[in-house]
């Protein structure tokens, strides 16, 4: 086995890594040949729906597989039915408010337990059922991805808590961490219809009753009813908006995922809280420099922006995955 | 390990190599299943000869043993042909001898050897004899000696004639 690894090692390898958003498709290839980069190429795609890649991005997908034998095709999971808890007991789900049989849920070096719904997986599996799929990494991972290369750091502080922020296309995944240890993780997905319960936060605050209609099932799996609550007290939210800084409608979700996720740690019982004292935001996407101001006036954490690419990302953790090498 | 799903098998070979794998050790197993055929076949064919060898030297020895017993066996024939001949001759001649032998003389004994033929007998003249048996003696052996005794209380001559008869052969 080990002889057939090393053989695939030296053979050419394709990697795609695939992120789907606002009815968009990123593309990312990086061919690898002898544990050395040969080639890498980026491509973008308008989708009709997120439900269908559609045959154009289907004949491309497999148009790129028949030109090497060996393609890992990786998707960046960034719906709504994912989430992560602290340690790496399955039975500690339930306390969350998760069910364990609609979830697969992954340890990560028994730091924590990234989760996706069965549901979720499953929409991915037939969205690529057409080219084939092999890998579907949650964001916490791509997250953690980026933490352990900060924790590799010199200047790295294992004594404070650190809030980690992850912007991505459609998503924003959040994980409170002190050194390896892990607090918290939550993961927002900014689309519009999938996110019901922010699309017209406003309005959800005057009209309570209408919170009460919505599917409380999903939400209770999703571990989700808390932060509900919390959200719905909108205290934080007033003052955000009242900030000089203009915040532009994504900028806007951002804040408000953040001030429910802080008020969910700190309050929640089951987590460990404890004040955090600095923000790191890793950017994908270009996030509005009001955010970062409020993160550091409004909820006092000294914050730093590093822009990465979740793609390149994706691609490395599927390299990873695939052939045990880093490249 | 940290994928939500677990990659599709990924072939080494895709199927026009498997194919092409598997033709070609089939291929390679017939010639070598030939070839360990003619192996095993030519070394049965090479320890049949050792003992053919061995049969046909075993032959060759009984042919040699069956040789030297012939040449024995015509050895006998040779000799008892011999001795028939000669026991026929020595009949012959004895029959001849006999009736040669005329009323004057009288044989008293007969020493035959094989060439060699002693008689002793009484005859009443030396000239009786000399007329009478010593031409046919003579003329049957190559060499006739006689003495001549004169026995006086018989009243004829005792007479021992020595012939010899030389073997031409």
């Amino acid at each position: 086995m080990s002889l057939l690894n090393s053989l695939k090692k030296r053979m050419t390898n394709q990697f795609l890594s695939i992120i789907i958003y606002n009815e968009q498709c990123n593309i990312k290839q990086k061919i690898i040949k002898n544990a050395k980069m040969i080639h890498k190429e980026e491509f973008n795609f308008d989708l009709k729906s997120n439900d269908e890649l559609g045959g154009k991005v289907i004949n491309f997908i497999n148009d790129l597989q028949a030109k090497y034998d060996n393609t890992y095709i990786a998707l960046f999971l960034n719906t709504l039915g994912q989430g992560l808890i602290p340690g790496c007991d399955e039975s500690d789900l339930e306390k969350f408010h998760i069910d364990k049989n609609g979830v697969k849920s992954i340890c990560k070096e028994g730091r924590f337990l990234m989760y996706a719904t069965h549901i979720d997986i499953k929409w991915a599996d037939n969205l690529f059922k057409k080219t084939g799929l092999d890998f579907i990494f949650s964001p916490f991972l791509v997250l953690d991805h980026f933490i352990k290369k900060e924790m590799s750091k010199d200047s790295f502080n294992k004594d404070i808590r650190v809030l980690y922020i992850l912007n991505t296309k459609n998503g924003l995944t959040l994980m409170i961490q002190q050194d390896q240890k892990v607090f918290y993780g939550a993961f927002y997905s900014k689309t519009k219809d999938e996110n019901l319960l922010y699309t017209n936060y406003e309005d959800e605050i005057s009209e309570s009753d209408e919170m009460e209609e919505l599917d409380l099932d999903t939400i209770d799996e999703l571990g989700m009813d808390d932060i509900l609550d919390t959200a719905s007290q909108g205290e934080l939210v007033e003052g955000v908006l009242n900030d000089p800084v203009a915040l532009s409608e994504e900028d806007e979700k951002i804040v408000k995922y953040l001030n429910s996720s802080l008020k969910e740690f700190y309050s929640n019982e089951l987590y460990d809280s404890d004040f955090i004292c600095t923000a790191k935001i890793f950017d994908d996407v270009g996030i509005g420099e009001g955010v970062v101001k409020y993160i550091e006036n409004d909820l006092l954490l000294n914050t730093t922006v590093e822009d990465i690419s979740v793609s390149d990302a994706v691609l490395d953790l599927s390299i990873k995955e695939a052939l045990n090498i880093d490249v | 390990m940290y994928s939500y799903k677990e990659p599709r098998e990924k072939p080494i070979f895709d199927t026009f190599t498997k194919m092409w794998l598997v033709f070609v050790s089939l291929a390679l197993a017939l010639v070598l299943g030939y070839g360990f055929y003619l192996y095993s076949k030519s070394s049965s064919f090479s320890s049949m000869i050792v003992s053919k060898k061995e049969q046909a030297d075993k032959l060759s020895n009984s042919i040699a043993k069956l040789e030297s017993n012939k040449k024995s066996i015509e050895e006998k024939i040779y000799l008892y042909n011999k001795i028939n001949r000669s026991n026929r001759l020595l009949k012959n001649s004895m029959k001849n001898l006999f009736s040669l032998v005329p009323d004057q003389i009288v044989l008293s004994k007969l020493d035959m050897n094989n060439n060699r033929l002693k008689i002793e007998g009484y005859t009443v003249t030396k000239s009786a004899y000399k007329l009478l048996l010593e031409p046919p003696l003579k003329s049957i052996f190559t060499q006739s000696k006689v003495i001549f005794k004169f026995d006086p209380y018989v009243g004829k001559y005792r007479f021992t004639s020595i012939n010899h008869y030389k073997d031409e052969k």
